[in-house]
């Protein structure tokens, strides 16, 4: 699954049309949505990015270590405008706080470090891109996924020589449409790379008829979901066998179970 | 190559940190305050870092040097290890390292000079006093990167009670082999079978390689020795291991040695239970471990049969007096 989350509704235009995603009947945020894909229009500043990142995460039903982008217009005191660049540092100026994404699969862009403001700024006397949202979507989405699948994406849209204006709509969209269906690769190459963080289905399967089937304690279904995982790394693609999954209690099965994956050494691929 | 490097603002001047930023010019370089806003937050995922990791240069305050843990040596008065890197190229599934950190930067210290004080503090006239270096990643691997060893070593010359075990699966011997051999160097090289190597030691070099390593590193003088350790339980133990002696000890002759470890799988159940959910497909962590005290590890009676199949077959090549088994109950 892919998370967007823009300051405003120019900056999404180019990724609704590209990812063709449809507005859905919400309150307090526009929220777009259509096949993986969720995005998500916050309006500008930190306390708009955090709840709308929050607002989304829900929307979408909790995922768990998916991709999050948060993309959109920043200045920098050089860059050209329509530059884009992938933050590696986002310093929050208010408080000094750091974050460093995880930079782990190759993308067209270059990084460079960002500052997050609450007014804007117009002396760019940090050298690096400065936005109103960026440490507030970092925060806020590391509580949902990894660091490695967290990422800002920003495009320049003025400099020293072309300072901050309020840009219309229609050049923020020409700044921010060559570079969606780049982002739209570098998304799918993290969500390539998470593949590996998601339970097999096999266990989520069998985990599920042995629950259905019998009481387990929470401690119980802790222990069931672990031994399960180990079932499948050592018989992938296995049921259990019978006297296992037949026992008549729980704690007969785990202890079945467990008396199984002791019994015989790994056999190595 | 690595694409970053992160820099600890104070050390943005050292000198070896400008050697390596010479080295590596196409890496993005990014300062931080502390390597642990880099190395340290929650949300974190090793097994997915593991994929690009980027190289950390900071500074090490303090603990330079740390007591061994009760039961491990070779046979000397007191016994150190330490750190001057946190993690390792190499990817082995049994790695503690990936149980122990979030991240899986490589983080280097370049403060050596601190490290080599700490060492000075701790040395006691007419003592063999060992220093074990690859505790949290391998001494050797990174060594055309850290020139750590060789900066080691004039240290070292000057100094005949102190001992260093460089730890290392590399064949990363060039520092080494560029000068006269040291006596008090030992370099410490770790072996599983080839089918263990082939599961489970990703990107580490062929049991054949090293062994040529080991073997190069001995003619031109250098003491050598074998880590047998972790021993892992799997199918064909004792025949892979058997197989693991009888190649090594026909390329090294035991005169060549200065000793052998070996050593069972073990670890705290906390580094255990990340190691699972980061590869919950991997055999080897599913099979025959479970909770004993604070730690995970084989069944005692299992171990014990591990270790003394182990030994007896060390026998087989060695003197006793070059064997030594790394279990905390050895301690006395």
């Amino acid at each position: 699954m892919i998370l967007i989350v823009t300051a405003f509704d120019a900056e999404a235009r180019p990724l609704i049309d590209h990812f063709r995603l449809r507005r859905q009947a919400d309150h307090g945020f526009p929220v777009y949505a259509g096949g993986d894909v969720w995005l998500i229009v916050s309006g500008p500043g930190r306390i708009n990015a955090a709840a709308a990142t929050t607002h989304l995460h829900a929307r979408a039903g909790f995922p768990w270590d998916n991709t999050w982008i948060n993309t959109g217009i920043a200045g920098h005191p050089e860059l050209p405008r329509g530059e884009a660049r992938l933050a590696h540092k986002i310093t929050e100026k208010i408080s000094g706080k750091s974050w460093y994404p995880a930079l782990v699969t190759g993308s067209p862009w270059r990084s460079a470090p960002l500052l997050t403001v609450d007014q804007p700024d117009r002396e760019y006397a940090s050298g690096d891109l400065v936005d109103m949202e960026a440490s507030a979507f970092m925060e806020t989405a590391l509580r949902f996924s990894s660091g490695e699948l967290v990422h800002v994406l920003k495009i320049v849209s003025d400099n020293r020589e072309s300072p901050a204006v309020i840009p219309k709509a229609s050049q923020l969209q020409a700044w921010m449409a060559p570079h969606v269906a780049a982002l739209e690769d570098f998304c799918r190459s993290l969500e390539r790379l998470a593949m590996p963080l998601e339970t097999p289905a096999g266990v989520t399967q069998q985990y599920e008829t042995l629950t259905a089937a019998l009481h387990f304690t929470v401690s119980q279904q802790n222990r069931l979901q672990q031994l399960l995982q180990r079932w499948h790394a050592l018989n992938p693609d296995t049921q259990i066998p019978a006297p296992v999954s037949g026992q008549v209690t729980a704690q007969a099965l785990l202890e079945a179970l467990q008396e199984r994956l002791d019994a015989s050494p790994p056999v190595l691929p | 190559m690595i694409p970053y490097i992160y820099i600890e603002r104070e050390i943005r001047d050292h000198p070896r940190v400008q050697s390596i930023l010479l080295r590596h010019k196409r890496a993005t370089v990014v300062e931080c305050e502390r390597y642990g806003e880099v190395f340290n937050p929650k949300a974190q995922n090793f097994r997915l870092q593991k994929q690009r990791p980027a190289l950390i240069l900071a500074r090490k305050h303090k603990g330079l040097v740390q007591e061994a843990p009760p039961g491990y040596g070779v046979g000397g008065d007191s016994n150190y290890y330490f750190s001057h890197m946190l993690n390792c190229l190499y990817d082995c599934r049994y790695c503690f390292l990936q149980g122990m950190y979030r991240s899986a930067n490589y983080v280097l210290f370049v403060n050596y000079e601190d490290f080599l004080d700490a060492m000075d503090s701790r040395l006691m006239p007419g003592r063999q006093t060992w220093f074990f270096s690859g505790y949290d990643g391998d001494s050797l691997a990174l060594e055309p990167v850290t020139g750590f060893a060789a900066s080691m070593l004039p240290w070292f010359e000057q100094r005949p009670d102190a001992w260093l075990e460089l730890r290392t699966k590399s064949t990363q011997t060039g520092s080494l082999l560029a000068r006269e051999p040291l006596p008090n160097i030992v370099t410490a090289f770790s072996f599983t079978p080839e089918a263990v190597w082939k599961a489970t030691e990703h990107r580490v070099p062929t049991v054949e390689r090293r062994a040529r390593a080991m073997q190069q590193l001995a003619g031109a003088g250098w003491p050598v020795a074998l880590r047998i350790d972790p021993l892992i339980w799997h199918h064909g133990f004792e025949k892979h291991y058997g197989e693991l002696f009888l190649q090594l000890f026909r390329q090294l002759p035991e005169t060549m040695l200065h000793s052998v470890t070996t050593g069972p799988f073990r670890m705290p159940q906390p580094f255990f239970r990340n190691m699972e959910r980061l590869y919950p497909e991997e055999p080897l962590l599913a099979a025959g471990l479970g909770a004993r005290g604070k730690m995970v590890s084989y069944p005692l009676e299992r171990e014990r049969e591990m270790v003394d199949f182990c030994v007896q077959e060390l026998r087989k090549y060695l003197p006793e007096e070059k064997i030594f088994t790394n279990l905390p109950e050895n301690a006395s």
